[in-house]
């Protein structure tokens, strides 16, 4: 894992943190999780924690347009 | 005139529990407008009954809830009833809106290809997250709805006559509004924490195929 990778996965660690304990996350057939496994799944980086880095990574890339949204109030 | 509407519902764990619930909003508002409604529930929603009732029924609409991948859709207990590898399409001709993830990856464009007008859907996983002091109720999970309202919008916009493209743009507008709130109001952090999750299911929500179609 490069230093970069290593950084990704402390990034979306400390976001994940930030989770309700009283919330699931449904991951389609994948199943449901709570927040120490999605956790654990980003340690381990198996499939599902991999999907998480995606969706972390995905929404961080996102922001700047949806805060162009927001100002659009579109 | 009525229309003729098909929905699977599915109810073998949590998640076909919350989307079953969420769609049967949609079959009581389709039952206020005296439209004809036949939903497959739990056990019901499998293959077999699927195509008998679709072939006998012939729908106008095709409300799929259940879990997928890019290569089908399933229902009860998981086992396939749309698939990729099915000798004809049995979507053709047909509106279909599939609350399942990945399923608008490669088996909607296949449908398409194949003669279903149109076919929205979603090319990744539909992730949402929920109270889990609110799984055995599902209707009364306000975290839960940020999603599921938002999906919602699609077959009752066709409903209430609106093409498929416009169906789709209200949907769009859901999930934009539903962002859009959380990140300017002081929302609490449980409400917040969704947002990762809603513009995930906001990008990757497509409609494919013909746009200017009303069931």
């Amino acid at each position: 894992m490069t230093e970069v990778q290593k950084d990704i996965v402390k990034l979306v660690i400390a976001r994940l943190q930030t989770l309700p304990e009283n919330q699931e996350i449904s991951i389609g057939s994948a199943g449901k999780y709570n927040k120490a496994e999605l956790i654990e799944h980003v340690q381990n980086g198996d499939k599902i924690g991999n999907k998480i880095i995606e969706v972390e990574l995905h929404y961080l890339q996102s922001l700047k347009n949806i805060s162009q949204s927001v100002l659009d109030n579109e | 005139m009525n229309k003729t509407i098909f929905i699977t519902e599915p109810n073998h764990d949590y998640t076909t529990r919350y989307i079953s619930t969420w769609a049967e909003c949609v079959v009581a508002f389709a039952e206020s407008k005296n439209d004809y409604v036949v939903s497959l529930k739990n056990t019901r929603a499998n293959k077999k009954t699927f195509v008998s009732v679709l072939n006998k029924i012939n729908p106008s609409f095709i409300f799929l809830n259940g879990h997928g991948n890019d290569r089908l859709i399933s229902g009860h207990n998981n086992e396939p009833i749309v698939e990729l590898s099915d000798k004809s399409n049995i979507l053709e001709d047909k509106i279909v809106y599939a609350l399942s993830c990945q399923s608008a990856k490669k088996l909607g464009p296949h449908c398409v290809k194949n003669g279903t007008k149109t076919y929205l859907g979603y090319t990744e996983d539909f992730i949402f997250t929920y109270d889990k002091t609110k799984r055995t109720r599902p209707s009364g999970d306000k975290i839960a709805a940020l999603f599921l309202d938002s999906s919602n919008k699609i077959p009752l916009s066709l409903l209430k006559n609106k093409t498929t493209g416009e169906a789709y743009d209200s949907s769009q507008r859901a999930f934009r509004k539903t962002v859009r709130s959380l990140l300017t109001s002081e929302s609490a952090l449980e409400q917040s924490a969704t947002l990762r999750y809603l513009v995930w299911d906001m990008n990757h929500q497509v409609c494919l195929g013909d746009a200017n179609v009303k069931i």
